[in-house]
């Protein structure tokens, strides 16, 4: 979408746009068609409501629009890097308190880490249509690392739900692997990502499954933060795999208001 | 126009219908969002925002029971989408509401 923003607007036209600029943090990661639209919809409200009920009511409208859009996005909108995001910072944040409480197990945890941020950055790269080369270096690099973990996981079991663990890691990191193979082309694109990104929505599920009942269990304070953030991001992991495995491939245009518009003549 | 002959509609479809008859009765044969928002009225707890209101009053669009366009009021105004109830809008609403106002078919 295109807008002349050299426009001799008003003030109160002025700062609804800056408001509107505001709310599409939001829409980051969306498609551009819908961000066009959305934000078409947006300014044009926040300006009236700027007009005709004064400042107070255009920010209380972005606040509660603001967290509308974000908390229907995290549930049932469209896929985005606003999952993907939660799960990041979620993952760093549990590893960093893990490495804290329980130095012992700060390397194997640092290692998931760092591929739940290898295949995190693909997903926020390109939430939508994402290239092929990177979605397989990035998928490809996190099965070893994760095979690894679950076989030193399943080499060390303290308690049943470590399976669901082992089980968690491995059931991803086959996933990525079809991922992988559908990037390069080995098995079809679509149908590699349909049946990759599944199963790591599966395997999140399993870990966050564990990591719930650790959080059950834990005796410190640390622990049970660290438990109760790594078991929100790995839901959030799930649900953002399962979204993205929805998301047709195909590239589409970007939302032009021009053709859309007519002039009034008043 | 699957939904304008069931009765298949969301709480917040039906509001967003009812009050789109409620405007149209009034006279006001295009409104745009911030009418229709109004016109729901509603407190904050209750009272649709911003970002569900164009959802929805989109897929009621889709759905042929609001017929739309763009149009920029003035030249220095932001393009606005207006909307209006489509007959089949009209058949649904008055189903909701018994309010049938007055429905331009061009």
């Amino acid at each position: 979408m295109t807008l002349d923003h050299d426009q001799d607007f008003p003030a109160e036209t002025k700062a609804s746009l800056l408001a509107n600029r505001v709310l599409g943090i939001t829409l980051y990661g969306m498609h551009p068609l819908d961000v066009g639209e959305t934000q078409a919809h947006w300014r044009s409200h926040l300006a009236q409501v700027h007009h005709h009920d004064g400042l107070l009511a255009m920010v209380l409208t972005t606040i509660t629009a603001g967290f509308a859009n974000l908390g229907w996005r995290l549930t049932f909108g469209p896929p985005s890097a606003l999952l993907p995001g939660v799960a990041l910072v979620a993952t760093g944040f549990a590893t960093a308190i893990l490495a804290v409480v329980s130095p012992s197990s700060a390397l194997p945890n640092i290692a998931v880490t760092v591929a739940a941020l290898t295949l995190g950055m693909v997903l926020v790269r390109h939430p939508r249509v994402q290239p092929r080369i990177p979605l397989a270096i990035g998928c490809a690099l996190v099965v070893p690392v994760l095979l690894a973990y679950a076989a030193s996981i399943a080499a060390d079991i303290w308690q049943p739900s470590d399976w669901f663990i082992v089980a968690g890691c491995a059931t991803i990191a086959v996933g990525c692997g079809i991922v992988a193979l559908g990037a390069i082309g080995l098995v079809p694109l679509q149908g590699g990502r349909s049946w990759g990104f599944g199963l790591c929505a599966v395997g999140a599920g399993s870990i966050a499954v564990a990591e719930l009942e650790w959080l059950l269990r834990s005796s410190g304070f640390g622990y049970f933060v660290a438990r109760l953030i790594a078991a929100i991001g790995m839901l959030a992991i799930a649900f953002t795999a399962w979204r993205i495995r929805e998301v047709d491939q195909s590239p589409e245009p970007e939302f032009t208001i021009e053709s859309l518009v007519s002039e009034s003549d008043a | 126009m699957g939904r304008a002959a069931g009765k298949n509609f969301g709480t917040r479809d039906a509001r967003l219908l009812r009050a789109a008859a409620r405007l149209t009765a009034k006279g006001l044969v295009k409104f745009d969002g911030y009418q229709l928002a109004k016109e729901l009225g509603g407190s904050w707890f209750n009272r649709p925002s911003m970002a569900s209101l164009y959802r929805d009053a989109s897929q009621l669009a889709s759905d042929q029971l609001f017929a739309d366009e763009w149009h920029r009021p003035s030249p220095t105004a932001l393009p606005v989408r207006y909307f209006r109830l489509t007959p089949a809008g009209a058949v649904a609403a008055a189903q909701l509401t018994g309010v049938s106002g007055g429905v331009q078919t061009t």
